[in-house]
């Protein structure tokens, strides 16, 4: 069998290689030609390597930094995420800037390109990643990752100012930087500045009754009890965007509730060592991973880059992600508190069975909807638009698990893959059905809504 | 690219360059080679996993001992490190073998499809 793929593979990459000295040839050749429009490069020609690497560095950050749960780290994926989109907005073609498109955005002036003036797209984007990084992360970055960004910033300022004229790499980068202060200006008053400060947003009391949320272990109190007050990005993520209340609580053993509960125990009691790797692999497991907002930048990432996707593909994408993923958290987290729902552990334990035991650690904030689901039915209809005609079909592996242990999964479809993730909130033990069903609804009308409200450049290789 | 234009001499060396890389792919000994990091991060992650589940069982213990929970919780600190540190090895070794190695989806599969196999005979994996 392997030998049968090495020599598929071997055959293949001979006429790979003879295919790419083709392609050698036509570079040589172009070389000969008149360079002098080089100097107005659009963000199409420039490569993503180092856009990528900043998206690897987010998530080590995520990962090591205090206070950094998944809504605050869904916001700084979306802030970084508008900054370095604004800063190569003006090299894509037909791309118009975020800046009347956001809510709350128009009031705070960003800078524009100085008329005549020449920009390198790639150094604008490197300095204005670098410093929303340090925005974002501020108080509680620590030395080793700020040390690790602003090695990543000079070395790509060096490696993209090589061979490029002085006053541009300086205007360039001044550039960048300034979009990143306008851009973290507009963040402060988002309700979620500095947010890993205080991420439980203390005092908070929980209503006692009995459909209530309540604690689930050692953390007394939910997670952000206000971040859904927080401003999203396109307020029609909120306004028009909501779950319908569930169902109505009870504790009769005919009642929607309860049925909806016996789901639960039963899946977690007859799971299969399939659905308990699902439900792990997709738990973003614990002490360890990015968040799950951060897993699905990380598919993206490793998408764009099997793609070998441009500058301006890759800005696009993470701008896009960037917008789906805060106004997922946002709306979800809304949805959370408005109704305040008690956790599958503890209505079952309290009314099914006491000694009923999760697959997974319950984290410490209301069921419904279910925030996986949101967010990855928002990521689903993102990478649906960025890399299909819509109908989501797309065959992929994902391996950004292989680190945390897990080996990688196949898909043919995004939509399959976001009820996967899904799904593997019920095998977990953690959410109703009706939590993941409604928080998939949630999360694609979103990204729906994020593909369709704003005006995207078209085309972009 | 103007430099690059003049290093025509080196086109050649280029290609054979080129050609050697895309010939090389064993996905069966970049698989092996690969297992044994992987193995650690399977049973770091079986670790977490335990470690998660006794952190839950301590804290709704309203009797426990209050040190045996901070014995606990320093366990978990540094496995939370390694798994850390063991996540950035893999991340690295990993890009390095698709930037290089396996620059082919089919190769990525056949890859990881081999690597379970090595994985599953080391017996690294307990369900």
């Amino acid at each position: 069998m392997i030998s049968n793929i090495l020599k598929f593979t071997y055959s293949k990459n001979l006429a790979a290689s003879i295919i790419l000295s083709f392609l050698a040839l036509i570079l040589f050749d172009s070389c000969t030609k008149d360079s002098s429009d080089q100097l107005s490069k659009t963000t199409e020609e420039y490569s993503a390597d180092f856009i990528l690497s900043y998206y690897d560095q987010i998530c080590k950050t995520v990962k090591t930094t205090p206070g950094f749960f998944p809504p605050q780290a869904a916001r700084a994926y979306g802030y970084i995420g508008i900054a370095q989109y604004e800063a190569v907005v003006n090299g894509i073609e037909n791309a118009k800037s975020l800046q009347n498109q956001l809510n709350g955005f128009a009031s705070f002036q960003l800078p524009t390109p100085i008329q005549g003036e020449l920009y390198n797209w790639s150094i604008a984007s490197n300095a204005a990643t670098a410093r929303m990084m340090k925005y974002m992360f501020d108080k509680n970055l620590t030395p080793a990752n700020r040390l690790k960004i602003d090695s990543l910033e000079i070395f790509y300022h060096n490696q993209l100012s090589a061979g490029e004229e002085v006053s541009i790499v300086s205007r360039s980068q001044a550039y960048g930087q300034n979009i990143a202060d306008v851009v973290y200006n507009y963040s402060k008053t988002d309700g979620g500045h500095e947010s890993y400060l205080d991420p439980f947003q203390l005092p908070y009391s929980v209503p006692s009754d009995p459909f209530c949320w309540v604690p689930t272990g050692a953390i007394t109190t939910p997670l952000s009890p206000r971040w859904g007050n927080n401003r999203p990005f396109l307020a029609s993520n909120i306004q028009k965007v909501q779950p319908p209340q569930h169902m109505a609580f009870s504790v009769a053993t005919n009642s929607e509730f309860y049925k909806e509960a016996m789901i639960v125990y039963n899946t977690v009691t007859n799971n299969t060592s399939e659905q308990i790797e699902i439900a792990k692999y997709w738990a973003d497991d614990p002490f360890a991973t990015c968040t799950p907002a951060g897993h699905t930048f990380n598919i993206l990432a490793q998408i764009l880059k099997e793609e070998r996707a441009t500058l301006a593909k890759s800005s696009l994408a993470f701008a896009k992600m960037s917008l789906a993923e805060n106004d997922a958290f946002i709306s979800c987290w809304k949805g959370k508190y408005d109704y305040i729902l008690i956790r599958p552990v503890s209505y079952i334990q309290k009314y099914i069975d006491a000694n009923f035991k999760t697959v997974i650690g319950t984290p410490p904030f209301p069921a419904y909807t279910s925030g996986h689901s949101c967010e990855m039915g928002a990521g689903s209809r993102i990478l649906s638009s960025l890399f299909t005609n819509g109908s989501g079909d797309y065959q992929f592996t994902d391996y950004s698990q292989l680190q945390y242990g897990f080996f990688a999964r196949s898909y043919s479809n995004f939509e399959e893959m976001a009820q996967e993730c899904a799904d593997s909130r019920l095998y977990g033990g953690i959410h109703y059905p009706i939590d993941n069903s409604k928080g998939l609804q949630v999360g694609k009308a979103i990204g729906d809504n994020v593909n369709k409200e704003i005006i995207w450049p078209l085309f972009v290789r | 690219m103007a430099a690059f234009c003049t290093m025509k001499k080196y086109y050649l060396f280029t290609i054979l360059f080129i050609i050697s890389c895309t010939q090389k792919v064993n996905v069966v000994e970049l698989a092996e080679q690969f297992a044994e990091l992987e193995c650690k991060a399977i049973m770091l992650k079986d670790k977490r996993y335990v470690l998660a589940d006794r952190l839950r069982e301590i804290e709704m213990d309203t009797v426990t001992n209050r040190k045996e929970l901070d014995s606990l919780n320093k366990i978990i600190i540094l496995t939370k490190q390694e798994s850390l540190s063991l996540a950035d090895s893999i991340k690295t070794q990993l890009d390095y073998l698709f930037t290089h190695h396996l620059r082919d989806p089919s190769d990525r599969v056949a890859f990881n499809n081999h690597l379970r196999k090595v994985i599953e005979t080391k017996g690294c994996i307990h369900h």
